[in-house]
C-alpha cells in the first residue's frame, strides 16, 4: 500500500513536471517571470515540507530563505563577489543558520515551535528593515545572476533562467524523494507520527529534527540566492512572516509530508494570485475565499485528500474480501 | 548474573509518593511479573527501569553500571527494551514499515540518506524473522490504523523484541484482549529465548503464575511481597491484600 | 538618560498602557488557544472590525462612550457568527489547517474593510473629558492613557474572579487543564468555548476600539499586532490568565524599552526575550497545564 501511495505522489510529480516543461516552452516574456517565480516557491516549498515530514512546522521559513537572500546579495553586491561562488556559500550559510537556530527550535514542537521559528525570522526582518548597508526598508537593487556562459547558459534571458531554475527544482525534488524514502526518511516519517515511541526504540529524535531542520535550511537558502537572483532587487520584505505564510500556504495547499503538493500548491497560488489580481480590484478577498475553501473542504491538501480517496477505495475493496474483526476494544 | 537492579528508588509526583524505596534485582535470564493493584506504582516503576523517568533519588544499574543518569533513548541503545500499556506505534506505517524502523534504528542504519529503506535487506530479513516470531507474517503488507486491536497489540511486543534487548519490558502486553488474543500472547511470550530477561507488568494471574519465574508485589509504591509463583500464592500479606479480592484483575478484562 | 526619574517614570506609563492593549488582545487568544488548541490568526481582524464600528459610530457623532459600549458587541456578535460559520469546522484539523483558514479570514476581512472605507487611515478622537494630562509619579502624563492603563487592571481584576469565583471559570479552567476529563465528566467544553470565544472577541474589541484614538484605524492594523499578542501568548504560556498578564508585561515593556535602548533594534528586543524564555521555558512561563502526570 506504501508504495501505491508512493506510486501516486510520484505521477503527481511527474505530471506537474511534464505540465511545468511544456508551460516553459511556449510561455511568453511575462510567463517565464511567472514560471520562474512559482519554481522558486515551489523549491522553497520543498524545504519546508521536508521539515513537515518530521512533524515540524516552521512559521519562520521566511528566515532561512532570508539568509539566502542576504548572503548572495551581500557577497556579490557588496563585496563584489562571484556570483558563482556567493550561491554555494548562501547555501551553505543556510544549513549553518538553520543549525544553529534548530539547537534551540527543534526542542519545541507544534505552537511553540512555530513561534520560536516566527521568532528567528522576525529578528532577521528588523533587522534587514533598518540595516543601512542592504538599502533598509527601501531595499537594493543590481543583484547578479549566476554567470554560467561557460557552458553556454545565459541566465540574464529569462526563458533560460526560468527553465534553469524549474531543472533545479525538479533535481531537489527527486533528492529528496530519495530521502524521504530512504531510512532517515522513514525514521523522520516516524518520528512526525510518535516521537516517543522512535526514543524509546533508541532514534535521537533531537539529531534526527536538527538535521532536517539543518538540511531545510539550506534547500531555502538556496531558494532564497534564486529568489534575488530573480528580481535582481533584495529587500526586507522577503523576510517578512507574509513570505513564511506563503509558503506554508502553499505546502497546505498542496498537502503537508507529501513533498509534490508543496510544489503544485506553490504553482497554483501563483497562477491564483495573477488570476484574482489581474480581474478583480479587491483580490485579497477572493484569495481569502479560496484559502478558507481549501482548509475546509480539502484540509489534507490536494494531494492529501487524492491519497486518501484513494486509500478509502482500496479499504473498501479489502473490507468486502475481509471478515469483520469483531472486538476492537 | 544480575542483567538490571534498582537500588532504593524513589519517585514521587508532588504528594504523591509513586515508588518508594524500590531495590530490586533482575536474574540475567529470569522471568518476572509485577503485580499490584491499581495506582501501586508498576507503570511508574518501569519508566524508571526504561529512563522515561528520573527518579528522586536511588540507583538504576544495568549489568553492573549505573545507568541512572541515561535517558531512555540511551537505555534502549544499550540494551533495555519496552512495550507499552497503550498502543504506541507508527500507525502510517504498515506493520513491516513498523518493524523495519525498529531493526534499523538498532542496527544504526537510520543516518542513512542516500539509498532507499527497501534496500537495506538486513532490515528487511530481520523485520520479517520478528514478525513470525510474534505471528503477523500475514499481515506485514497492512497499515497499522487498519489492524485488529489484538494484532496491534502483538506489534507493540514485535517493536520491543526488534530492538534486541537483553532486558525486555513489557507493560501489560494483554489489557484489552479477548481470550484467544490473550492465549496468543501468552505463547509468544513463553516462546521468547532465554538469553532475554524479561519483565512483566500484567493483571491476569493465570499468566503471571505460569509464565514468572519470580514475582513481585508492587502496593502504595512499596514492595509488598517477592518470591515463586508458589510462595506468593502462599503469602499471608498477598493474599490478604490482593489475591483475596476476586476483583482485583483475574480476568484479563479492559480497564478503566 | 535613565537617571532621570520623570523620563524613566513616562517610558513606564508608556510601557504599562501598551502592556494593557496587547493584554486584552492576547487573553481571549491564550484562552482559545489552551482550551482548545485552536491557532487562530483572524482574532487582529475582530480587533480591526472593533476599530472601524468606533470610527463609523463617532464619525456619524456618537460619543467615545457610545462606541466603548456597543463596537465590543458588535465584534463579539461577529466573532461568534464566524466561529460558527467558519472556525468551528477546522477544530479538528490541526494548526495548518487553521493557519490556512484564519489566514483566508484575514485576507478576507481586510479588503472587506478597503471597499467600505478605503484604504486611508482614519482618526478616533478621544472622549473630550480625558483630553487632559493627569500628574503621575510627578510627572504630567495625558489623562486617556491613563484611562487605558486603569481599564486593563480592571479587567485583569474582573477576569480573575471571574475566573477564579465563578461556575464558569472553574469549567474554563477544568477544560484548559484536561479537557477530555472534563468531558467525562459531563461539562459541554464546546458551549464552554462558545462562550469563551464570545469574551475573547469582546474583549479584542475593548482593544480596537481603546486603541483606535492612538494608533489610528487602517486596514492591515490587524497583521501588525497579532504577530505581537502570539508572541505574548506564547512567552506567557498557553491558557492562563496569570500567564497573558505576565507575558503583556514583559513583551510592552521590552517593546516600550527596546526602542530607546536600541532603537536600530526594537523589534528584535521582542524576538530575543521570547526566544530567550522559550529556551529556559518551552512551555511559556506560567502555562495552565501541567504536562508532566504520573503514569
Amino acid at each position: 500500500m506504501m508504495a501505491s501511495r508512493t506510486f501516486i505522489r510520484r505521477s503527481v510529480g511527474v505530471a506537474l513536471v511534464i505540465v511545468a516543461l511544456v508551460a516553459q516552452a511556449f510561455a511568453g516574456f511575462f510567463a517565464q517571470e511567472l514560471i520562474a517565480e512559482a519554481a522558486i516557491l515551489a523549491i522553497f516549498a520543498l524545504s519546508l515540507d521536508l521539515l513537515a515530514t518530521c512533524g515540524l512546522i516552521s512559521f519562520g521559513h521566511a528566515g532561512l530563505l532570508g539568509v539566502g537572500c542576504y548572503v548572495f546579495a551581500g557577497l556579490t553586491v557588496l563585496m563584489g563577489g562571484s556570483a558563482n561562488v556567493a550561491f554555494p556559500i548562501a547555501i551553505v550559510a543556510g544549513a549553518v543558520v538553520a543549525f544553529m537556530v534548530g539547537l534551540f527550535a527543534v526542542r519545541t514542537t507544534g505552537a511553540f515551535f512555530i513561534m520560536v521559528t516566527l521568532a528567528a525570522a522576525e529578528m532577521l526582518f528588523s533587522w534587514g528593515y533598518r540595516s543601512p548597508m542592504f538599502g533598509g526598508a527601501n531595499g537594493m537593487g543590481g543583484v547578479p545572476r549566476l554567470n554560467l556562459t561557460a557552458i553556454g547558459i545565459d541566465l540574464n534571458d529569462p526563458a533560460t533562467f526560468a527553465l534553469t531554475v524549474i531543472v533545479l527544482c525538479i533535481v531537489i525534488w527527486l533528492l529528496l524523494e530519495l530521502v524521504v524514502s530512504s531510512p532517515f526518511g522513514r525514521t523522520l516519517a516516524a518520528i512526525r507520527q510518535n516521537p516517543s515511541r522512535v526514543a524509546a526504540l533508541g532514534g535521537r529524535v533531537f539529531f534526527y529534527r536538527l538535521a532536517a531542520f539543518t538540511a531545510s535550511g539550506a534547500i531555502a537558502a538556496l531558494a532564497g540566492a534564486l529568489k534575488v537572483q530573480h528580481i535582481n532587487f533584495i529587500s526586507p520584505d522577503l523576510v517578512s512572516w507574509f513570505v513564511s505564510g506563503d509558503v506554508l500556504i502553499a505546502v497546505v495547499i498542496g498537502g503537508v509530508g507529501t513533498l509534490v503538493g508543496g510544489p503544485l500548491g506553490a504553482a497554483l497560488l501563483i497562477l491564483l494570485k495573477e488570476l484574482l489580481s489581474s480581474t478583480f480590484g479587491h483580490w485579497y478577498l477572493f484569495l481569502g475565499i479560496v484559502f478558507a475553501c481549501v482548509a475546509l473542504l480539502m484540509p489534507k491538501g490536494i494531494v492529501g485528500n487524492l491519497l486518501d480517496f484513494y486509500e478509502r477505495r482500496i479499504t473498501r475493496v479489502a473490507a468486502s474480501r475481509r471478515e469483520p474483526t469483531g472486538d476492537a476494544a | 548474573m544480575i542483567a538490571l537492579e534498582t537500588r532504593s528508588l524513589y519517585k514521587s509526583f508532588g504528594s504523591l509518593a509513586a515508588t518508594r524505596d524500590v531495590s530490586l534485582a533482575f536474574e540475567a535470564g529470569a522471568r518476572y511479573a509485577i503485580i499490584g493493584p491499581n495506582g501501586a506504582g508498576k507503570t511508574t516503576y518501569f519508566n524508571l527501569l526504561a529512563g522515561n523517568l528520573r527518579p528522586d533519588s536511588g540507583t538504576v544499574l544495568f549489568a553492573g553500571r549505573d545507568v541512572t543518569g541515561l535517558d531512555v533513548t540511551s537505555r534502549a541503545k544499550i540494551g533495555i527494551a519496552r512495550s507499552f500499556q497503550r498502543n504506541n506505534l507508527f500507525s502510517d506505517f504498515t506493520v513491516r514499515d513498523n518493524l523495519m524502523l525498529a531493526c534499523a534504528l538498532r542496527a544504526g542504519t537510520t543516518r542513512v540518506f542516500w539509498r532507499p529503506m527497501r534496500q537495506t535487506t538486513s532490515a528487511h530479513a530481520e523485520a520479517d524473522e520478528v514478525a513470525a516470531q510474534v505471528g503477523l507474517t500475514d499481515v506485514l503488507g497492512t497499515t497499522v490504523r487498519q489492524l485488529s486491536y489484538g494484532s496491534q497489540r502483538q506489534l507493540e511486543v514485535a517493536l520491543a523484541l526488534a530492538c534486541k534487548p537483553q532486558v525486555l519490558l513489557l507493560d501489560e502486553p494483554t489489557s484489552g484482549m479477548s481470550p484467544e488474543e490473550t492465549a496468543r500472547m501468552h505463547d509468544l511470550i513463553n516462546a521468547i529465548p532465554r538469553s532475554l530477561t524479561v519483565i512483566v507488568i500484567e493483571h491476569d494471574m493465570d499468566i503471571v503464575l505460569d509464565i514468572a519465574d519470580r514475582i513481585i508485589v508492587l502496593d502504595y509504591g512499596r514492595v509488598l511481597e517477592q518470591g515463586t509463583p508458589t510462595e506468593i500464592r502462599a503469602s499471608k500479606v498477598v493474599r490478604q491484600r490482593y489475591l483475596g479480592e476476586p476483583a482485583a484483575g483475574v480476568s484479563g478484562g479492559p480497564r478503566p | 538618560m535613565f537617571l532621570d526619574p520623570q523620563f524613566f517614570a513616562e517610558q513606564v506609563l508608556n510601557s504599562l498602557q501598551f502592556s494593557m492593549l496587547l493584554f486584552l488582545l492576547a487573553i481571549g487568544l491564550s484562552v482559545v488557544f489552551g482550551l482548545m488548541d485552536y491557532l487562530n490568526l483572524s482574532h487582529g481582524t475582530i480587533y480591526m472590525f472593533a476599530a472601524y464600528v468606533a470610527f463609523s459610530l463617532t464619525h456619524l457623532g456618537g460619543s467615545f462612550w457610545i462606541a466603548l459600549l456597543l463596537a465590543p458587541l458588535a465584534a463579539a456578535a461577529v466573532g461568534v457568527l464566524l466561529y460558527f460559520v467558519l472556525l468551528k469546522r477546522a477544530e479538528k484539523g490541526g494548526h495548518l489547517t487553521q493557519v490556512l483558514l484564519t489566514v483566508g479570514v484575514i485576507y478576507m476581512g481586510t479588503d472587506l474593510i478597503r471597499i467600505a472605507y478605503g484604504d486611508l487611515p482614519k482618526g478616533v478622537p478621544q472622549p473630550e473629558a480625558l483630553n487632559g494630562a493627569v500628574v503621575l509619579f510627578g510627572i504630567p502624563y495625558p489623562a486617556y492613557r491613563v484611562f487605558i492603563i486603569g481599564l486593563g487592571l480592571a479587567v485583569m481584576v474582573a477576569l480573575y474572579f471571574a475566573l477564579e469565583r465563578t461556575r464558569l471559570g472553574a469549567l474554563v479552567r477544568a477544560g484548559v487543564d484536561d479537557r477530555a476529563t472534563a468531558e467525562t465528566l459531563g461539562i459541554d467544553i464546546g458551549k464552554v468555548f462558545a462562550l469563551v470565544f464570545g469574551i475573547g472577541t469582546y474583549l479584542a474589541g475593548v482593544a480596537g476600539v481603546v486603541a483606535a484614538p492612538v494608533f489610528g484605524v487602517y486596514p492591515g492594523m490587524d497583521a501588525s499586532i497579532i504577530i505581537l499578542v502570539l508572541i505574548v501568548v506564547v512567552v506567557g504560556g498557553l491558557g492562563s490568565l496569570r500567564g497573558v498578564i505576565v507575558g503583556s508585561l514583559l513583551i510592552g515593556f521590552a517593546d516600550t524599552f527596546g526602542k530607546i535602548l536600541l532603537p536600530q533594534f526594537a523589534m528584535m528586543m521582542i524576538y530575543l526575550v521570547m526566544a530567550l524564555v522559550l529556551i529556559f521555558r518551552p512551555s511559556g512561563l506560567l502555562p495552565a497545564r501541567r504536562f508532566s502526570a504520573p503514569g
